[in-house]
């Protein structure tokens, strides 16, 4: 992957320099252009979706505007009630996903490393793995109720399954020769284990929290609109119910923004985790 | 009493090996194998593809079990793998997620030798191989070359009683092979190992071994040892010398003999 990015960038490059010598006087505008190309686009829709809100063409019933969903949103962030859906949410996810994490990461390793236990799970992990695993929210809030373990356990249920699948394809992949040369240097199974399984699998690990990060994430926001008493995607539900549509869009953005972190930071852990794969 | 006094580094008594096909038939990879190898001595295995050279390499270093026969290194009989051996692979295969550092004293890791006395022995042995300022590199900042260094000086780092090498300059070009030739000849010398180093290539054989054993194909066996008495230590000239030629001509008509016996049989 990192690889693929780095080669299109200097494809990149070298485009960018061809514009630049055959339109010597444009080179730096041209250039700037194209390096804030994602920023320029973002801030050109933010300016056509408030003209519009402006003049009056969006209906302010079905849809809010940049500048106000700033301003209901600072007003909620003043009075707290942003501040409490947000931390609701993100101690659901933290727990529901650290024990993913956790429990996935072992689970893949073992089942990974030990094929006949790895076949005899298998159905389990394609039937679930297929599945949208919101549709498990009824029958778990039936066994645990309503409140903050409901939602625990259907991140972790969303968030398990895909880093069972990656660690457990990881270790399933391991270079024969690596093992070998454990083998070679006289290492018992669980330096093996220690020394080649878990190092060799960890960028398919990473890439199954990648997965399972997300999905963890729709899973808490889905399951606060469904059944919940507090959270980000409850705070949602309830003000479109209401027909807030100001508060609605806040929540959707406070969930975009949630997202970006994650995603950016999970890219971040795997930089540090993976420093070997890059030049 | 003489048998007490010279006990060989290692012995290989009609040793054969075979694989059991999904038909119940078996292949046989090697049969009789016997050969002797001194405390010190470099030997070189050479042989066509599919002679079984690499699967008796797999067996000294306990990879690979042997059908019939015995094995002995230092007079034991050889069971699995161990540290007594160091076994420097085919395939550039370092760990991509260890520095260079951390991938030579890998073996140190696994006896559990302190840290402080593992980075010594590993800058020790990068200093060796001549990678003193590749200490913090992986695998992938390395050439082909140089990655084989850390892998043999991976292998010595266990202080190993026979080091095996398995055809470990394959992948390298022309040039960087000829040089980690001449390199493998002064860490031998500087570290007074016995060797026993599998390749398909005769000069290589012949310009680095004190004795080559010659094997040919189906079934898998010796057909000639070659004591090569050249002078040491062997500059590279010396594969341009006469009497280099006549030894690496004398092999391949060796194993050229072989293949024409071969196809008469078919």
């Amino acid at each position: 992957m990192k690889e693929e990015i780095n080669s299109r960038s200097q494809q990149d490059g070298l485009i960018l320099k061809k514009n630049s010598t055959s339109r010597k006087n444009q080179l730096n505008t041209g250039s700037f252009l194209l390096n804030n190309l994602g920023l320029i686009t973002v801030i050109l829709v933010l300016a056509i979706w408030e003209t519009l809100y402006q003049i009056g063409i969006i209906n302010p019933i079905f849809m809010s505007g940049p500048s106000q969903i700033v301003k209901v949103g600072y007003e909620l962030t003043v009075s707290g009630d942003l501040i409490d859906n947000l931390l609701f949410t993100l101690g659901n996810f933290s727990l529901g996903f650290g024990m993913a994490a956790v429990i996935g990461i072992l689970v893949g390793l073992v089942t990974g490393w030990y094929r006949p236990l790895g076949k005899a799970f298998d159905p389990f992990l394609t039937a679930m793995l297929g599945t949208p695993r919101i549709v498990l929210l009824p029958l778990i809030t039936l066994w645990v109720g309503v409140g903050f373990s409901s939602k625990v356990v259907i991140v972790f249920i969303a968030g398990v399954f895909p880093i069972i699948l990656n660690t457990m394809t990881g270790v399933k992949n391991l270079d024969p020769n690596l093992t070998r040369v454990s083998s070679s240097f006289g290492a018992s199974a669980i330096q093996t284990f220690i020394t080649v399984a878990l190092p060799g699998s960890l960028p398919q690990i990473v890439s199954g929290l990648r997965v399972g990060i997300g999905q963890s994430l729709v899973a808490v926001i889905a399951a606060e609109m469904f059944v919940s008493t507090g959270g980000i995607g409850y705070f949602v539900a309830q003000s479109s119910a209401n027909f807030n549509i100001d508060r609605v869009f806040v929540g959707i953005v406070v969930i975009v923004i949630l997202g970006i972190l994650i995603t950016s930071s999970v890219k971040w852990i795997e930089s540090r985790l993976l420093k070997h794969r890059v030049e | 009493m003489e048998i007490l006094t010279t006990i060989a580094k290692l012995q290989s008594e009609n040793v054969s090996i075979t694989y059991p096909l999904k038909n119940g038939d078996e292949i046989i990879a090697v049969t009789d194998f016997n050969m002797t190898v001194n405390e010190g001595e470099f030997v070189c295995i050479v042989g066509p593809s599919g002679c079984g050279k690499s699967t008796m390499l797999g067996a000294i270093a306990g990879f690979q079990n042997i059908s019939e026969g015995n094995l002995y290194l230092n007079g034991n009989p050889i069971k699995g793998t161990g540290r007594d051996r160091g076994v420097v692979f085919q395939q550039a295969s370092l760990f991509p997620w260890r520095t260079a550092i951390d991938n030579i004293t890998y073996g140190l890791e696994l006896a559990g030798t302190p840290k402080q006395e593992r980075l010594a022995k590993g800058r020790e042995l990068l200093k060796l191989v001549g990678l003193e300022a590749f200490e913090n590199h992986y695998p992938n900042q390395l050439s082909g070359g140089m990655q084989q260094r850390v892998n043999v000086a991976r292998a010595l780092a266990i202080e190993p009683s026979l080091m095996l090498l398995d055809e470990p300059f394959g992948a390298l070009d022309a040039q960087t092979r000829e040089f980690m030739q001449l390199e493998l000849l002064r860490i031998w010398r500087a570290t007074k190992q016995t060797i026993i180093f599998v390749t398909h290539d005769i000069a290589e054989a012949v310009y680095l071994a004190d004795q080559v054993i010659v094997m040919t194909a189906r079934p898998g066996t010796i057909c000639e040892k070659v004591k090569i008495d050249l002078t040491r230590p062997r500059p590279l000239e010396i594969k341009r010398s006469p009497e280099f030629m006549e030894y690496e001509k004398y092999i391949w008509d060796l194993i050229v003999q072989e293949k024409e016996l071969e196809k008469d049989m078919v």
